[in-house]
């Protein structure tokens, strides 16, 4: 069976006036129906770069190659008004920030039956009477009532489920979570994630989750995919990520985050800054500079080196056996 | 007590709440009421409005219609506000007066609105060269000096009141296209255009539904400023004598024929220059209430 995202090759660059941002360099990623995946990465890795070009949301100074097929269909290559069709309806996406991702001026109520009526799909009674079944799906109490209170009259928390509600409406195959849980309370977090994953099972969505942590990536998604300066530095199974990984930059990830229990110690980190993609990019391995295992090796870009049918790993340590963590 | 007070709403009865947040409207007007300048200001203009529309009913005299036993008189029962040298009720050419300044206040206002919305929101939504082209429009038409523009349209075109009209938007819709882009600008980059589009909304609807809605407060506020701004400059185009045609009862006419007669017969330019102020005055009262209104950092 054909994967429901396969992306293949995709770069994208960004031109300014001054310089070329090389955000998306070369990424291959798929996605089967009714699984979930993880984007990991620093702020400015491209994570999010790469969901916005497969929904084709990008501004137009970028300039996107490759492939990103849904379906079986490279939606790079259509037209703006069929890809319209597909926004909301294949695809729909949760954004980081409900709060100032949901339009003041209207009720929630006739903001989450947009897409339904922009696909055609619904009256407006009958798209309410699904707002309303999505909004006690995801756990707004009174959702009839609740469906004429403006934006601001929810809570983050609360707003975020509507926020996922409205991208449900119109059952799409593919739902994006841009950071959706990045704004909330650690609590709230749990509960919007346990959420997400439990619709994204009920229904055989594909999800891709797109986040800076990998605690939560790991609950959530089956792949996880590191990025780093705009490659993909790692995939490897959410089961398997404390166990069998791989590369140096993902061991320092996962060696940073602090732990509750056991000696206070010092938190081991990841020395010097994430790399720039403004201007260029270097001939080896993005991540040299900072990599403490680096050897002579790492002048040239290393390719991707397959260990296991879901593990994969950008890194030249990989050639020669894996060394276990 | 402040304090008090905001905690009894808190805890009101949820009746209540449920009403307070019935409707953005409604909320609004109640934050209209409670602003007492802008709301003497908004009776103002209901008064001259009111006295411009009703001007056949409510005038004892037909406008036209010269007494000459009584002329150049002051304020009596038969005629309120006094009589002109031709012996003309005043009151009664203040009333149609006012309502060739309501038809060039409104109606100016309106081409402005429209104009400078399909501007100003062309040109912020578009960006690039069409921005660039369509504001250095804007810059050419704000440059020249307004009034002489108007006075040579209603030279060329002649005195009567849609050339009045279009005489005073011809200038006026710049300020507003550059009102409406900076605000379409500001809306345009807001998180939530980018989760309409998401969903697979046109660029018709995100006009529409998304930024014309989010946008509307100043705009609001510009055409609320406009409206007096517009009648100033049919009043000053009067003054120099380039009004409307008589008989046809013009304010400007008739502050410019008072002015002459400032010293034997006062009330000649007290009727008119009064109404006149009520008519700026209560624009101008209105309009800083509705900007309070949509201020969202004076809300609480």
């Amino acid at each position: 069976m054909a994967p429901l995202l396969e992306i293949s090759n995709l770069s994208v660059r960004f031109h300014s006036d001054k310089a070329e941002v090389f955000a998306v360099n070369g990424l291959d990623l798929s996605l089967d129906t009714g699984k979930a995946i993880a984007i990991v990465g620093e702020s400015g890795s491209g994570k999010s770069t790469v969901m916005m070009a497969v929904m084709r949301l990008l501004q137009s100074n970028a300039s996107i190659t490759g492939q990103v097929k849904l379906d079986g269909t490279d939606v790079l290559q259509l037209p703006e008004k069929a890809m319209r069709r597909l926004r909301g309806k294949e695809m729909a996406m949760v954004f980081q920030n409900a709060g100032s991702s949901m339009n003041p001026t209207k009720t929630i109520g006739d903001q989450m039956i947009e897409p339904m009526l922009f696909h055609h799909m619904a009256s407006a009674r009958d798209a309410r009477q699904v707002a309303v079944k999505l909004l006690h799906q995801v756990g707004i109490p009174d959702p009839e009532e609740r469906l004429n209170n403006y934006p601001f009259e929810f809570s983050g928390g609360q707003l975020q489920r509507v926020m996922i509600a409205m991208a449900l409406i119109a059952d799409p195959k593919l739902l994006i979570a841009d950071e959706p849980t990045t704004a909330l309370d650690v609590t709230v977090q749990a509960e919007v994630l346990i959420l997400l994953k439990k619709l994204q099972r009920e229904r055989g969505m594909g999800l891709v989750f797109v986040t800076h942590d990998l605690a939560v990536a790991a609950q959530v998604a089956d792949d996880i995919y590191v990025m780093y300066g705009g490659f993909v530095m790692e995939r490897i199974a959410a089961s398997e990520l404390t166990t069998h990984l791989v590369h140096p930059y993902l061991r320092g990830l996962v060696q940073s985050i602090p732990k509750i229990d056991g000696p206070r110690t010092e938190l081991p980190y990841i020395p010097g800054q994430p790399i720039s993609i403004t201007g260029g990019l270097p001939d080896g391995c993005v991540f040299a500079s900072r990599c403490d295992k680096r050897f002579v090796k790492c002048h040239e870009r290393p390719r991707h080196i397959s260990i296991s049918q879901q593990h994969s790993v950008s890194c030249w340590l990989a050639e020669g056996g894996v060394e276990q963590a | 007590m402040n304090r008090a007070m905001s905690l009894n709403s808190v805890i009101g009865n949820r009746e209540q709440l449920i009403g307070a947040r019935a409707s953005s409207w409604r909320r609004m007007w109640s934050r209209l009421t409670k602003n007492r300048k802008a709301l003497i200001g908004a009776i103002m203009v209901f008064l001259i409005v009111f006295l411009a529309v009703f001007a056949n009913w409510i005038s004892p005299y037909a406008y036209q219609q010269a007494d000459f036993t009584s002329l150049n008189q002051g304020p009596s029962l038969s005629h309120i506000l006094g009589t002109d040298s031709l012996g003309r009720d005043l009151f009664t050419r203040i009333n149609y007066g006012l309502r060739s300044v309501c038809i060039v206040g409104f109606g100016a206002e309106f081409v402005e609105l429209t104009v400078g919305v399909m501007v100003g929101a062309l040109a912020a939504y578009k960006g690039g060269w069409v921005d660039n082209v369509l504001m250095r429009l804007v810059d050419a038409v704000a440059s020249f000096p307004s009034f002489l523009i108007s006075m040579i349209l209603v030279t060329m075109m002649g005195r009567i009141l849609p050339v009045m009209l279009l005489a005073v938007a011809a200038t006026s819709w710049v300020g507003m296209a550059r009102v409406v882009r900076s605000q379409v600008l500001r809306v345009r980059q807001t998180e939530y255009i980018q989760a309409a589009r998401s969903m697979g909304a046109s660029s018709l609807t995100i006009i529409l539904r998304y930024i014309l809605p989010n946008a509307m407060g100043p705009i609001v506020v510009a055409v609320s400023f406009g409206i007096p701004a517009n009648m100033m400059a049919e009043a000053g185009l009067s003054l120099v004598g380039l009004g409307i045609n008589p008989p046809t009862p013009d304010l400007g006419v008739m502050i410019s024929e008072g002015q002459q007669s400032i010293m034997s017969y006062p009330w000649q330019l007290i009727g008119p220059v009064g109404v006149f102020i009520i008519a700026l005055l209560g624009f101008t009262f209105l309009g800083d209430g509705l900007r309070d209104m949509f201020d969202t950092r004076s809300r609480r």
